[in-house]
């Protein structure tokens, strides 16, 4: 990356007219146009002819997906809505014993990826599984004597997805309710407003926007997931693209189906837009005002316990014990050189994904502050959404270009040497890496984003009359002051593509597994126990960045330090859309 | 404006979108002067101090620094290269060095040695040397304007370009933090510019005040000129509170309660307004007979204000229009209320202006 053509001396003409196109903006277009190349790819499928196979997809399994997604994007928004906001409620504005643990604790779902959950519980709860074996020792009973609900289900699916996905909803809602104006739910309350009356007129209102920024967030994970529905053989679209792409051997018509998710997804987030209307969460002032919590006592006190233990026990204590006791079974088996070279491939991608976005995105957002122009700010937001893609889309849009790409590649050289290299992109580290800042630049780009607007532009400004060029700038004087959020950024994506499969599982290279990878894996081979070390990886290293935002939690008083740092957090979580939520800026 | 000037500013021109900020300004600055750019909020005067700056780039004229352009149409020499100095509103220290090394941020070309030595000078002209090694976030709001004016004067710029410097002070801490910085910056000889609304904050400081209004330059002179000899009828509002009535030419003269004003030079025939300082109207108990060129009024209020004695006179109808002015009266004369008054006006500081369509 360069920095902009400068004067050697002051009388050599710095750079000619006004529309001024330097390094930094160009690099950030560039990376525009390389970030929307694989969805513009795949929605220009929509237009491709592709013989029988499209009609015949539509005739057959096309509306059974769209039901099956519409189910599952209800069962999971309303699960998760319904647990994220009500345990949001309570431990924000009510008090109760255990309420400053159950803060923190209600986020650990967070580190589970939706698979891992769906194995483990199946391990858990299948028919060969200790519970439903315990059962039939204890009563005698035997296949087809009783009933029990299949978790291996749609239903299952939504449970699943509901147990890890809430913690958005929750997370969101929770900073919506500490960030109302605390007068006017002191008003409520001279008004003689009840906790629950407080809740539904006046606090559920204001904090609408960012609950529903929360909930398409969740729907949007919903959509992306792939392993909890191909596991349980549930068709969504996800599922159906990679079984189109793999066991049907059809690229295009895989593509047309991600088309049509990526459409449905555009349309999710234009919905969200729209309800969002002119409601903004208004800021309080900076000063601490201790929000009047409501006491609960007895009776009360214990539903509240209940209301936010359960969520913690299914959705993060029972997997993570269950899993400790299968990896502690069969550690000794499957922790072996594979699995260490596993592991070090995971690492190598996620550190190198890590790096990739938060250079990217720091020569993004500091480009846009140099020249803050409409064109710019699109290019950025463009760049920065491709988190709402689901990673089977945004796979397929990577492999049709660079196969095509390898394909030129070797036309050329078996036309100028007579020699066939192969597929030297489609089959590499690039086609993942590529997938993978496609996906997850929003992450680091919000965060980072965020956390340069602690830098006044009158620093900015500074540092150029004190004779520094904008690179020198960015090196001496934004980087120190955001080293912390970089880092925080570089972690949050370290983690998202720890815990990545379906992009992972179609484009890695041969022989190059992840754990995530082997996880799936072991259990598609019914080996549920021996999925559970690589499982339990990726949920220790999926505990990092809860644990982080724990204790910015634990530790927060509105107004103080720790809260910035949930603000940065919070800012990932601003992912929705471009621009996202906007409850604040650090 | 002459060819020693170091820095230059020759029909400027400037808009943001739509709104035209700056209209054909010229401005010129001689060595070691300390100049002012004086207005109300959105005259300009910020944009053209970062136009000179050269943090924001130039639409329309030519900027030269010791007579070499760095702005132009076509032409922009980033402010890394120019060698100006800039002091912000806030300060713009960096939280994440210290005192030192906020000082020798811009002093990058000298090694080690040489750097601590400047920094040092630097930090002793403004009385922070005993700070060195602590951080701007545990510096009060005056030692963090002192700590941006040592890192602005290290690398010893051509120009000096303060923005509002004192506005963020508390305002019994202004006027000795002005002060200071005035005798700093004179003692270094730099040529400075200072934007700043307050017109008595300008008076003190400057050699030449820029008056400035949307967008353009309404004079520039000595501040004893500016008071004593403004060029029109914003000017010298700006300076004071105003006494104000409107005439018209009648055989070379206008009307007044206090007897003609001789104002052959405005044209007969043309409505002009008398635009009379409050210091310029003298009070003196009525005794019956009017002196010639007295008027006559009654004291509607008398307030004393440290030096001087407010008073609230009206002298009745007057060519159709009602007359309530104001004195300042040095000494403590302190009329009652109702107390009838013969009032003296001091030609000198009384000034006529052909009355336009938009006002003062």
């Amino acid at each position: 990356m360069s920095s902009p053509s400068l004067a050697e001396s002051a009388a050599v003409p710095a750079f000619r007219g006004r529309r001024l196109f330097n390094g930094w903006t160009a690099f950030t277009f560039v990376m525009a146009a390389l970030i929307a190349l694989p969805v513009v790819v795949v929605l220009s499928y929509v237009f491709v002819p592709s013989g029988g196979i499209w009609q015949h997809l539509a005739s057959t399994v096309l509306p059974g997906y769209i039901t099956t997604s519409l189910w599952l994007m209800v069962g999971v928004g309303l699960g998760a809505s319904v647990i994220g906001v009500g345990t949001a409620w309570l431990v924000t504005l009510c008090e109760f014993p255990g309420r400053r643990l159950f803060e923190w604790a209600l986020l650990l779902p967070m580190a589970i990826p939706a698979y891992v959950i769906a194995y483990t519980y199946t391990g858990l709860l299948d028919f060969a599984g200790p519970v439903q074996s315990l059962l039939r020792e204890i009563t005698g009973w035997s296949h087809g004597d009783y009933w029990y609900p299949d978790v291996r289900s749609l239903p299952g699916a939504i449970v699943m997805l509901t147990l890890v996905l809430y913690p958005y909803v929750y997370l969101l809602a929770r900073a919506a309710f500490l960030e109302q104006s605390v007068c006017v739910l002191e008003v409520s309350r001279t008004l003689g407003c009840g906790p629950w009356r407080c809740f539904s007129a006046v606090a559920l209102p204001l904090a609408r926007p960012a609950i529903a920024a929360g909930i398409t967030l969740v729907l949007m994970e919903t959509l992306n997931d792939f392993g909890t529905v191909q596991y349980f053989g549930v068709n969504s679209f996800t599922a159906g693209i990679y079984r189109t792409w793999m066991g049907m051997g059809e690229p295009a018509a895989a593509a047309q189906l991600a088309a049509v998710l990526t459409l449905f997804i555009g349309c999710l987030v234009l919905l969200e837009r729209l309800t969002r209307g002119r409601g903004k969460v208004h800021h309080t002032t900076s000063k601490y005002r201790q929000l009047p919590r409501y006491r609960l006592n007895g009776g009360h006190a214990l539903l509240a316990l209940l209301a936010n233990g359960l969520p913690v026990l299914i959705g993060f204590v029972i997997p993570a014990a269950v899993l400790a006791v299968w990896a502690w079974q069969t550690g000794p088996r499957i922790i072996d050189a594979r699995f260490y070279a596993e592991a070090r491939n995971s690492f190598i991608l996620a550190s190198l994904a890590a790096v990739f976005a938060v250079a990217i995105a720091m020569i993004m957002a500091y480009g846009l502050r140099l020249r803050r122009s409409r064109a710019t700010t699109y290019a950025t937001r463009i760049a920065a959404m491709g988190y709402g893609v689901p990673g089977a889309v945004i796979a397929v849009g990577v492999l049709i270009p660079l196969s095509q790409l390898d394909g030129w590649i070797n036309d050329f050289t078996v036309a100028q040497w007579d020699v066939r290299v192969g597929l030297i992109l489609s089959g590499s580290i690039v086609a993942v890496l590529f997938a993978y800042m496609v996906r997850f630049l929003a992450v680091s780009f919000n965060a980072i984003e965020a956390s340069l607007a602690k830098v006044t532009i009158h620093m900015d400004d500074a540092a150029r009359t004190l004779g520094h060029r904008p690179l020198g700038t960015l090196l001496r004087v934004h980087l120190p002051i955001t080293k912390g959020s970089l880092l925080t950024a570089a972690i949050l994506v370290f983690v998202d593509v720890m815990k990545e499969l379906p992009a992972t599982l179609l484009l890695r290279p041969f022989n190059f597994d992840t754990l995530a990878i082997r996880a799936y894996q072991l259990a598609s081979d019914e080996r549920l126990a021996d999925a559970a070390a690589p499982s339990l990886a990726i949920v220790l290293v999926g505990i990092v960045p809860v644990i982080m935002l724990s204790v910015a939690i634990a530790k927060s008083r509105p107004g103080s330090e720790a809260t910035q740092q949930e603000r940065i957090a919070e800012a990932v979580m601003d992912k929705t859309a471009p621009g996202g939520v906007n409850l604040e800026r650090a | 404006m002459s060819s020693d000037d170091v820095l230059r500013l020759e029909g400027v021109s400037h808009a943001f979108g739509d709104t035209r900020v700056l209209d054909e300004v010229n401005i010129d600055a001689k060595p070691g002067e300390l100049l002012c750019l004086l207005g109300p909020s959105g005259c300009g005067k910020t944009t053209a101090l970062r136009l000179a700056a050269g943090i924001e780039e130039l639409q329309q004229g030519r900027i030269t620094l010791s007579g070499q352009t760095v702005a132009a149409p076509g032409l922009h020499v980033p402010p890394e290269r120019r060698s100006v100095g800039m002091v912000f509103q806030d300060y713009a220290l960096f939280p994440h060095l210290s005192v030192l090394r906020n000082v020798q941020f811009g002093l990058s070309d000298l090694d080690a040695a040489a750097k601590r030595k400047r920094a040092g000078e630097a930090l002793e002209q403004v009385g922070m040397s005993a700070y060195g090694d602590s951080f701007p976030h545990m510096l009060s709001g005056g030692q963090q304007q002192r700590v941006a004016l040592a890192r602005a004067l290290a690398p010893q710029p051509r120009v000096l370009l303060l923005d509002e410097p004192f506005s963020g002070l508390d305002s019994n801490l202004r006027a000795h933090i002005r002060d200071e910085t005035l005798h700093v910056v004179k003692d270094s000889g730099t040529t400075t510019l200072i934007v700043t609304h307050d017109p008595e904050e300008a008076m003190y400081m400057a050699d030449r005040i820029v008056v400035m209004n949307a967008g353009r330059v309404e004079q520039i002179d000595r501040p004893d000129k500016l008071y004593t000899a403004p060029a029109n009828a914003f000017v010298t509002t700006f300076f004071s509170s105003i006494n104000r009535l409107e005439g018209t030419v009648r055989g070379g003269a206008v009307a007044t309660p206090f007897g003609p004003l001789a104002a052959a030079q405005l044209g007969e025939g043309i409505r002009v307004e008398i635009l009379i300082r409050p210091e310029a109207l003298r009070v003196a108990p009525f005794t019956g007979v009017l002196p010639a060129g007295a008027a006559r009024a009654h004291v509607l209020d008398a307030r004393m204000l440290r030096r001087a004695s407010f008073i609230h006179l009206c002298f009745g109808e007057f060519e159709g229009q009602h007359l309530h002015f104001h004195s300042r009266e040095p000494g403590r004369l302190m009329p009652q209320i109702g107390d009838h008054v013969a009032v003296t006006l001091e030609r000198a500081q009384t000034f006529l202006f052909p009355l336009t369509e938009k006002g003062a």
